[in-house]
């Protein structure tokens, strides 16, 4: 049996409407799809997220961009719960740094880890919460000499 | 023989039952990218930390799946509430090459 329609039944107004479907839904699936693709700065940019309650500390200028010093602080919304929480750093090769999966929410949650950067560029942190909203900030920082690829 | 890899876990804070303490954890890994090449011009392969996991007193309370973008010998400091009873924090890796390893440090609770 043959699943796939005949030519004649594509339509126009099918093949716009799947587009209008594939555009709206894009931005949710860009994170969700992250975790085995790449995401740019751009893609980031995209999602619109907002940065209540997320704290980067992050310094402006990196001598090396070998070992980088990144504190968080991400503080949920009343009500809401921190699941997890993703790093990613959109100039690297690979551009998922780090991702955090708190087995119990919590409502606050800080830690400091150390990241190395290929180039110039924006750390991203994305807090996924209880009720499977995003919340999330950049921080920028230029860096001298760059890391991943050199032997730093 | 696989070497062995150093690792510490040290606590900062008030160590009373209730309270939370940063816990900083670090590891002599050298989370090779697999991006760099040798001498000879042969790709490197790959060997980072993929997949870490913290207990308290044998219970997962932290899943971290790092990538290339953690700096070598990684670090990272985090939160842990101090139980009532005490107990012990465990923090195990698993990298690349399947080597494994832990690092175990017990709540020396304050009077």
């Amino acid at each position: 049996m043959n699943y796939w329609p005949a030519i004649s039944e594509v339509s126009r107004r099918n093949c716009l409407g799947w587009g209008m479907l594939t555009l709206a839904l894009a931005p949710q699936s860009i994170l969700a799809q992250a975790f085995i693709e790449q995401v740019t700065q751009r893609d980031l940019e995209a999602l619109k997220l907002k940065s209540d309650g997320v704290t980067l500390d992050f310094p402006r200028l990196a001598d090396t961009g070998s070992s980088v010093p990144l504190q968080v602080m991400v503080v949920a919304p009343a009500g809401l719960m921190i699941r997890s929480i993703d790093v990613f750093l959109p100039e690297n090769p690979s551009t998922r740094a780090l991702v955090l999966r708190l087995i119990e929410p919590q409502a606050r949650y800080a830690f400091t880890a150390r990241l190395r950067l290929a180039a110039s560029q924006e750390a991203w942190v994305v807090a996924t919460l209880s009720d499977g909203t995003r919340i999330g900030a950049s921080a920028p920082t230029i860096i001298t000499s760059s890391a991943c690829f050199d032997a730093s | 023989m696989a070497t062995q890899i150093p690792s510490r876990l040290t606590f900062v804070g008030s160590i009373r039952p209730g309270n939370t303490v940063e816990a900083r954890w670090i590891v002599g890994h050298p989370m090779e990218t697999g991006f760099r090449v040798d001498d000879s011009g042969r790709r490197i392969l790959r060997n980072v930390i993929t997949l870490v996991r913290v207990k308290v007193n044998e219970k997962p309370v932290l899943d971290l799946e790092p990538g290339t973008g953690m700096a070598a010998n990684p670090y990272l400091a985090f939160p842990v509430m101090v139980p009532a009873q005490g107990g012990t924090v465990t923090v195990e890796w698993l990298d690349d090459a399947g080597q494994r390893g832990s690092v175990q440090q017990s709540f020396l609770l304050e009077k």
